[in-house]
């Protein structure tokens, strides 16, 4: 979504979707793993709302469905690539909007092209692309040439219609398994909300994206988004629904290996050897980014404060960067636990995590723990991962690592912020004393921060010591989490004044803020300048915008690309879901929300007239409109949307040659196998899923009694063909192995999953699939069945990462079934 | 008049093999009891949330008053229908009614959740509940029937003055008792009426109260026949041949009336009972066997007359009392899908010695009081 | 006054929220189970459970596929037969809306057990000192003025607290506006007489399977604690008549056993 959009995150919010006219649920399962969203589907649909749920297995989301369709797991994309060509055949695009919102009319470099599953400039041997000619065609003002009659036959609108013939409806059935008829009710139930005044929104979370595809997955929803005019409106928008309580915080501040705080890259050491490089590779000339030096300054400022002077580059050399030292190739999940196996990484602190079960290939896995000098957990209470050494089947005497458990208290035991999808942060404040010996994950930050300072600091000899004993570390001994809220909110160096949003941010070192798009989340000094602890449930606009209710990144906008919801001439599509509209009278703007586009001119104090606004209305975008292409290599897989298989898979692609992503990633250790296209040893599909009653690795809920007797045991759904052909009943016991590991699980034999049946003329085939939870392991309350047996699911998944993000296959393997 | 206690325990002063088998009972059953009472009901049988009245209730409870009704039935006799005669039977048939009550309440005791709680319908009241009516008649009948054993026990030690006292008012002891009687043995009945829905509709009927009570006098007249017989035989005496077949036309009357009191019932109620289940297995196990064949034998004067017909006809009808309480409660209990129920063996062991109980007080009853002809001393009743 | 939940089954998505609401309002514990192929779990009521989600899976021929949730819990009748076959009172119901239980008096006799149509009072087997247990209704959350637990987390709106008219029409309302989405009865507002827990279903309680287990639908609109108390209006004058008439028969014998005598004796 960041490339296409500019922002990575939700664009409406959770309340928001009760104004939907039509309501895509694609990989994801709400009723399940996000219930709480279903008050607004629910509310929705009241009204009227159409619901269409697209899922593998028929979910307790599908069950509340209009229209349900079957999709084999990690063909999304061909399913996207048929509805866009349905809407571009029967031209049922929103014109004004495409024409003036999106890319479409940008004329891309003579030189793309694409043949046979693969984009100009691919490198075999390199496994990836050469980017140049993904771009658009400049004209001489430097300026990117626009058709705006889309006319153009290298324009990106055509381009897209070229792309996306191919996707005929039969094609789709024969590569989604969605029966044609299924596919164009379909088609005909969502593309309605391409007519001007209703929106369509799109929900996904992991059923989207765990795949090696997988934001090639995510592109192609926003493209159909964007044709059908569905973004930047009440109840339209792609919602991606996050999954911990506040990982929407955690990639926001970056616990991520790629960025620093606000989205901004991870300095490399190849391309940005000093700050001047880092500034002017990494800002953009046009759009807000532009800003870039001013939030990436005063983050450094934050950082290392009076060690930042301009001089010394504000302390630019003290971050790590991507190819030097530790930080190798940047590690994300799969190669840091690869050079955890291959010895190169040697203690873990494992920080409210339980990569004994989450971890795809947990075989690997273990390995890699085994080779820890140490590893020092941080959780509620023991854990697989804490116990790794004792997992079924290890020898607990020859495992070396020495483990360190440390009790940290809960979310009700401590005070601070949570950012949920929807980009709210939410005050929350400590209920009761944390249980026992526990302190919060913030006081073991602090007190581990404080102790390096200190060992640095005693220690002369110690190498680059500057980045640690020169941090700005002041938040006390017992840390108090308000100072912490409030540098990452920023303030003015001189004075200490907390700033009022990122606005006032400068790259002279005269501010210093802890992550730009919080800024304005605490603008002043009191406990009561706090925007986040707002709780007020006025909602003027009707529109359930609540904007006085907590805070939301970017300064309290609730509905981002909010330009959108208007037309050209500042009047809204709807009516009745106006975010803002333009009165010619007044030469002002209504607002409802916060705009996300230029409305005032800050000198002159003028309202600027709806047309210019209307050129750049995503403004994190240095050509200002939505990208129907992407370019600049900035997806790595190609501009458009392309279906490839997944790694294991039982079908050839019958898109093209290419069978799977060309540049995925993929590591071959000596645990790191894969099952051949079509393996006849592994025959039948698996997916993994998440069931309302547990949590993640289960170890919030496979402790807790009240839940563990929801879901007592292991299972895995296949069909009743699949059971009878198998001689399994329902309830057996049965083994489910891939080429990396085997789990043992209850039969639960239902028709909610069944076989699909795709490819085209010989090579059509029909193949089961199973679907396995992947919440049980072998510590804890209940494990998932009799002692003595990991349970975890993730012992059969495969380590492929996506091309960009790197996320784990976890939604698309090959198994084989047999009763025990 | 005073007699002599000869043996004040109960059994023959040597140990038979009959009264071997009734102390090792006692002794299970006490241990039962304890187990029963420290452990729980959950732990101790085989009840469960689909089947919450088993055995106790069936046998102890329902079963066991029953046949208790050889009370009432030998008073309405004699004292409300002036059948004189028969007044040799009226004493044993107190004292068995008596033991009968006194398993119910036991058994009611150990069956309930909260036992030392049994006394709570006395003080808080739900006027509503057929169980709350039964448990204040049976209450009440109980005394009754205590107190008409002590004005024996008066008599026996040779309190006249008392006895005469008693006697004057002796009326209103019988009438309470019959009107007690035929409350609480037609309202236990009418504890089923509650859950028709759950109920085979063999059994489930609006008449289960005059079923229940027209049953009762059928095992009340069929336990007096039988305990006349059985006694004779263990003490040796005469059993009173001179009365018994005439009682035992009573039986068969009633017996008849019954039948054709259930026979009007399914067909007035449209009930198909051409059907073969383990259901109407034991339906027609109960109206053919137990009601239709007993009340056929007593048309026989051979049969009425002799003491073998008398035995079988009479225990054939006690034991279809005892069927239908069975049938009602349990055959007939459509309890919950999964579930099943058969008595634990703790509970088997409890009923049983309850039982062994009942034999031993009997006994010390027939050594303690007055009982039998023999022994009547002619003036009282 | 009267309150009532009406739980339109349609909304539900079966997250099994208000089952964990309900244990944790109650202090209930959980218990050691295993998978259920339904995902109904626990398998049945129990005194640990006042409130169950049923999964019912019903495949069509055409391949279509339904799966419905529905929450099983007290019905809060307002004629109940637990309250009705209650010898001491235990059991009553409350003109707010819920049937509650009184745990000092109970005895454990265990005919609420019996007579409750709809199998839901539960007892404690696995204590010696055991009780009955079931939805309360929260009736301990009502008198602070706070919804039911259950219906105060239930996410969609499936449980919807109020006053028991109110719901009505609310239920009549929305299956005029949606007939296709409703099986057009609202489930209780007559049944056994009418109770606070009213249901909306998609289909009936036949189809889902459900009439046997715990949704009777043959109970017709009588009132669950009329049996008892028919029969109990009865027994004041059962009373008096068998005393009348025990009395009456006996002085008639009597005279005419005298008469009879004295006939001898002319003889
Ligand atoms: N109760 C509960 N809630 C949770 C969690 C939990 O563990 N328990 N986890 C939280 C977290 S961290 C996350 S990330 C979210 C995840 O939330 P979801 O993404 O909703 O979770 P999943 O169940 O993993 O996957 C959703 C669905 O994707 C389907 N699916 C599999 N493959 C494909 C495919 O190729 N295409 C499509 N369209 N669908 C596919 C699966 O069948 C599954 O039903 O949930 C969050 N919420
Ligand atoms: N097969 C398969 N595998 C998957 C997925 C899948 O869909 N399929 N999904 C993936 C996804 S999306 C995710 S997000 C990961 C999640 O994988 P993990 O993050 O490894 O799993 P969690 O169970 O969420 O771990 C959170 C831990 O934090 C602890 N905890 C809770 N609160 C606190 C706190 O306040 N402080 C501290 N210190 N600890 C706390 C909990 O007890 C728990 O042990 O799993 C991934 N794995
Ligand atoms: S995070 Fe909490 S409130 Fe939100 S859906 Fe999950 S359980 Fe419900
Ligand atoms: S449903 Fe059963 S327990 Fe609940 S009030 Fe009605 S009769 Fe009583
Ligand atoms: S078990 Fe308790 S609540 Fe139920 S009927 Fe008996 S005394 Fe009343
Ligand atoms: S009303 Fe209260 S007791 Fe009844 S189901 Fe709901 S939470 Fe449980
Ligand atoms: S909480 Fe609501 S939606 Fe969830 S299972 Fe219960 S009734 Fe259904
Ligand atoms: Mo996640």
């Amino acid at each position: 979504m960041g490339p296409t959009f500019g922002r990575g995150a939700m664009t409406n919010h959770w309340n928001d979707i009760a104004n939907s006219d039509c309501i895509m649920i694609i990989g994801c399962n709400p009723a399940e793993n996000h219930p709480i969203s279903f008050k607004w589907i629910t509310k929705a649909m009241d009204q009227g709302a159409k619901l269409i749920v697209v899922d593998p297995r028929f979910t307790r989301s599908a069950s509340k469905a209009d229209l349900f369709v079957r999709l084999r797991p990690g063909t999304d994309v061909a399913l996207m690539g048929g509805l866009i060509n349905y809407v571009l055949a029967h031209n049922l695009f929103h014109q004004e909007y495409v024409v003036n919102y999106t890319n479409a009319s940008f004329v891309v470099d003579p030189g793309f092209s694409f043949h046979e599953g693969l984009f100009t400039g691919y490198h075999k041997e390199k496994q990836s692309y050469d980017t140049a000619t993904w771009d658009y065609l400049t004209g001489p003002d430097g300026k990117p040439v626009t058709d705006p009659t889309l006319a153009d036959p290298r324009c990106v609108f055509q381009l897209l219609k070229a792309q996306y013939a191919r996707y005929t409806p039969a094609m789709v059935a024969a590569t989604t398994g969605v029966p044609q008829e299924t596919f164009l009710k379909m088609a005909a139930l969502y593309t309605a909300t391409g007519q001007p005044g209703k929106s369509g929104t799109i929900m996904y979370a992991m059923g989207g994206t765990q795949h090696s595809t997988g934001v090639q997955i995510i592109r192609s929803y926003t493209i159909l988004q964007q044709l059908l005019g569905n973004m930047g409106l009440p109840g339209g928008g792609i919602n991606a629904l996050r999954g911990e309580n506040n990982v929407q915080g955690s990639t926001d501040m970056a616990i991520l290996f790629h960025i620093v705080p606000g989205y901004m890259a991870i300095p490399s050491e190849a391309k940005h050897p000093t700050l001047k490089d880092y500034l002017e590779k990494e800002t953009p000339k046009a759009g807000y980014w532009s800003n870039k030096p001013k939030f990436f300054v005063s983050l450094l400022k934050a950082f290392w404060g009076d060690a930042a002077k301009k001089e010394s580059d504000f302390a630019y050399d003290y971050l790590p960067k991507i190819g030097k030292g530790f930080q190798g190739a940047g590690y994300s999940w799969i190669p840091l636990f690869e050079a955890m196996g291959a010895g190169t990484v040697k203690g873990m602190l494992v920080w409210g995590m339980n990569p004994a079960v989450s971890s795809p290939n947990l075989n690997q896995t273990y390995h890699a723990l085994d080779q820890l000098d140490w590893l020092a957990a941080f959780d509620l209470w023991e854990t697989d991962t804490s116990v790794f050494w004792k997992r079924p089947g290890a020898d607990p005497k020859k495992i070396k690592t020495e483990v360190f458990l440390l009790p940290a208290a809960d979310s009700l035991e401590k005070e601070g912020s949570a950012s949920n999808s929807g980009r709210w942060l939410q005050w929350r404040y400590q209920a009761v004393q944390p249980h026992g010996d526990a302190r919060s994950d913030l006081w073991y930050a602090n007190r581990l921060g404080l102790e390096l300072q200190k060992l640095y600091k005693a220690e002369p000899q110690a190498v680059f010591s500057d980045p640690i004993v020169n941090l700005t570390w002041n938040y006390g001994a017992d840390p108090d989490v308000h100072l912490v809220a409030k540098e990452v909110n920023g303030y003015t160096v001189a004075d200490k004044k907390q700033v009022a949003n990122f606005t006032k941010l400068m790259d002279d070192g005269s501010t210093a803020c802890g992550n730009w798009i919080y800024s304005g989340s605490y603008p002043g000094p009191d406990k009561k300048d706090n925007l986040m602890t707002r709780r007020d449930k006025k909602d003027p606009s009707g529109l359930g915008l609540y904007p006085n209710w907590t805070w939301a990144w970017p300064v309290n906008r609730r509905i981002i690309y909010n330009r959108c919801s208007a037309d050209p001439q500042g009047q809204p599509w709807s009516r009745d879901k106006a975010l803002c509209r333009w009165d010619p009278a007044a030469k002002t703007w209504m607002k409802n929300d916060v705009p996300d586009f230029g409305w005032l001119n800050p000198k002159t104090k003028e309202q600027i007239p709806p047309e210019v606004s209307a050129r750049t209305p995503f403004i994190m975008l240095p050509e200002g409109k939505s990208r129907l292409f992407v370019p600049q290599g900035l997806c790595k897989d190609g501009p458009f949307p392309e279906h490839y298989e997944a790694l294991e898979c039982p079908f050839h692609n019958p898109m093209s040659r290419q069978q799977h992503n060309p540049v995925v990633k993929i590591w071959k250790s000596a645990l790191s196998k894969f099952a051949e296209v079509c393996d006849p040893r592994f025959p039948i599909i698996a997916t993994t899923f998440r069931v309302t009653e547990h949590w993640q690795a289960g170890a919030m809920t496979r402790n807790l009694d009240w839940q563990a007797e929801l879901f007592p045991e292991m299972f895995v759904e296949m069909s009743p063909a699949l059971a009878q052909a198998k001689g399994i009943k329902a309830g057996d016991w049965v083994k489910v192995k891939s080429i990396r590991g085997e789990v043992l699980a209850r039969a639960n034999v239902t028709p909610r999953v069944g076989a699909f049946c795709c490819g085209t003329g010989n090579f059509q085939n029909t193949v089961e699939m199973v679907a396995l939870p992947w919440h049980f392991g072998f510590d804890g309350l209940i494990t998932g069945g009799p002692a003595g047996n990991n349970y975890a699911a993730n012992q059969l998944a495969p380590e492929v990462g996506d091309a960009n993000t790197m996320i784990p296959e976890y939604k698309a393997f090959l198994v084989n079934i047999e009763k025990v | 008049m005073a007699q002599k206690v000869e043996k004040w325990y109960p059994g023959e002063g040597k140990l038979t093999p009959g009264w071997t088998i009734i102390y090792i009972l006692l002794m299970l059953g006490f241990v039962a009891a304890c187990a029963r009472l420290y452990l729980g009901l959950g732990a101790t049988t085989n009840l469960s949330d689909g089947y919450p009245w088993g055995l106790w209730v069936s046998f102890d409870i329902l079963a066991g008053v029953a046949l208790a009704g050889g009370g009432f039935t030998m008073a309405a006799a004699i004292y409300i229908f002036n059948l004189k005669k028969f007044e040799p039977l009226l004493r044993p048939a107190k004292l068995s009614a008596f033991l009968g009550y006194l398993m119910f309440i036991i058994g009611l005791f150990f069956d309930l959740g909260q036992p030392w709680r049994i006394w709570h319908p006395m003080v808080m009241w739900n006027p509503h509940s057929v169980l709350f009516e039964v448990s204040w008649c049976v209450m009440l009948y109980t005394a009754v029937l205590a107190i008409d054993l002590f004005i024996i026990g008066l008599e026996r030690y040779g309190k006249e003055s008392w006895v005469r006292f008693f006697r004057d008012i002796y009326l209103v002891l019988v009438v309470a008792g019959i009107m007690l009687s035929t409350l609480h043995q037609s309202s236990l009945g009418a504890l089923y009426l509650l859950l028709p829905e759950k109920m085979s509709n063999l059994w489930a009927t609006q008449a289960l109260g005059p079923l229940f009570f027209t049953s009762a006098v059928i095992g009340g007249m069929s336990v007096v026949i039988l305990e006349s017989l059985i006694s004779a035989r263990a003490y040796k005496r005469q059993p009173e041949m001179d009365i018994l077949p005439d009682f035992a036309k009573g039986l068969g009357i009633a017996l008849l009336v019954y039948f054709a009191m259930k026979v009007t019932d399914l067909y007035a109620r449209g009930v198909s009972v051409w059907v073969w289940d383990k259901a109407h297995f034991f339906f027609f196990l109960e109206l053919l066997g137990t009601v239709a064949l007993p009340a056929l034998l007593l048309v026989y004067q051979k049969v009425r007359q002799s003491t073998t017909g008398l035995f079988w006809a009479a225990g054939l009808s006690a034991f279809g009392v005892v069927l239908n309480r069975f049938n009602v409660s349990l055959t007939s209990y459509g309890g919950y899908r999964s579930f099943s129920y058969f008595p634990s063996i703790i509970e088997i062991i409890l009923t049983a010695a309850l039982v062994a109980l009942g034999i031993v007080i009997f006994d010390l009853g027939r050594k303690l009081l007055p009982i039998y002809k023999s022994e009547l001393s002619g003036q009282s009743r | 006054m009267s309150k009532a939940v009406l739980i339109d089954t349609t909304k539900c998505i079966g997250c099994r929220a208000c089952q964990v609401a309900c244990k944790s309002w109650n202090d209930l514990k959980g218990k050691k189970a295993t998978f259920s192929e339904t995902w109904s779990n626990p398998r049945f009521l129990s005194s640990y459970d006042y409130n169950r989600i049923i999964f019912r899976e019903i495949s069509h021929p055409d391949g279509r596929l339904d799966w419905y949730f529905i929450a099983r819990r007290c019905l809060h009748c307002h004629d109940p037969a637990c309250a009705s076959a209650c010898p001491v009172g235990a059991l009553v119901k409350m003109p707010e809306g819920p049937v509650v239980y009184d745990d000092v008096k109970c005895i454990g006799c265990r005919y609420c057990m019996m007579a409750c149509p709809f199998q839901i009072p539960k007892f404690e087997w696995e204590s010696a000192v055991p009780l009955i247990r079931k939805c309360t209704f929260c009736a301990d959350r009502l008198a602070e003025g706070l919804t039911p637990s259950c219906v105060a987390t239930c996410p969609t709106g499936t449980l919807l607290f109020g006053e028991r008219p109110a719901l009505l029409k609310e239920a009549h309302r929305r299956i005029g506006a949606a007939p296709q989405r409703y099986y057009p009865q609202v489930y209780g507002e007559k049944t056994a007489g009418g109770t606070s827990s009213l249901y909306l279903t998609a289909v009936s309680f036949e189809e889902l399977g459900l009439n046997h287990r715990g949704f009777r639908t043959d109970l017709g609109d009588v009132p669950q604690g009329l049996y008892g108390r028919e029969w109990m209006s009865k027994v004041p004058y059962v009373g008096v008549a068998v005393g009348a008439l025990a009395v009456g028969l006996h002085y008639f014998h009597q005279r005419r056993a005298e008469v009879q005598a004295e006939e001898r004796k002319e003889d």
